[in-house]
């Protein structure tokens, strides 16, 4: 293992996706994400982009097993946060946010350093698609209509 | 004739495991990934797209089954 010691303070871009259990209260989502936040940071990570959990729902029931009782899900809270951190410490932000009872399921990932999808930019561009599908719509019913009566 | 890139001409530099109205483009009508042949993506998207899509399966926001 000779680039074991090159790879020491490297700094790494990585994506931590997470879903967060749907009994918990909308209000208290902030707490968990800064719960994760605190996580990461105490881990030496500094965050580069994040997005607030929003309700998803889950294309196959998932369960999570919280000491003897076992809850069965089938729509989650889907948030993700971006950072960088040494490849050394990402163990510790894993260990982290397995202990944390609100997470129901996460993903970490290398990822790369802009972002170029976030669920804000996703819903404008549905939005928009079908604005423009009604307008087109819209278009050929009154004035253009008559105008071919007309014709 | 030459088949369509779809990330090339939408400009999708990175294939992201949270944009599953993409995904599910490539997806067949049981949820299995489309094959080359049918979506006519190059082998290196291809690569990325199938990962994309089994990350965005574990957390459920793509089926690993349907019907």
């Amino acid at each position: 293992m000779a680039n074991l010691e090159s790879e020491a303070g490297e700094l790494t871009v990585y994506e931590l996706g997470f879903l967060v259990l749907p009994s918990i209260p909308e209000d208290k989502l902030s707490n968990v994400t800064d719960a994760v936040r605190k996580i990461i940071s105490a881990a030496g990570g500094t965050e580069i982009d994040a997005e607030a959990p929003i309700k998803k729902t889950l294309a196959y029931s998932m369960s999570k097993t919280i000491g003897a009782s076992r809850y069965v899900v089938s729509d989650a809270y889907l948030g993700w946060t971006k950072f960088e951190v040494d490849k050394a410490n990402v163990p510790i932000i894993k260990a982290g946010v397995e202990k944390m009872e609100e997470i129901l399921r996460f993903l970490l990932i290398k990822a790369p350093r802009e972002t170029t999808f976030t669920f804000a930019k996703a819903r404008t561009a549905m939005a928009i698609e079908t604005t423009t599908s009604e307008d087109a719509e819209a278009e050929i019913t009154p004035a253009k209509l008559s105008e071919s009566i007309e014709k | 004739m030459r088949k369509q890139n779809y990330f090339k001409e939408h400009k999708i530099k990175h294939i992201d495991y949270k944009d599953v109205e993409t995904l599910k483009k490539f997806l067949t009508p049981h949820a299995r990934i489309q094959s080359r042949k049918r979506s006519g993506t190059p082998a290196k998207f291809e690569r990325e797209l199938a990962l994309a899509i089994k990350r965005a399966r574990f957390l459920g926001l793509l089926p690993y089954v349907s019907r």
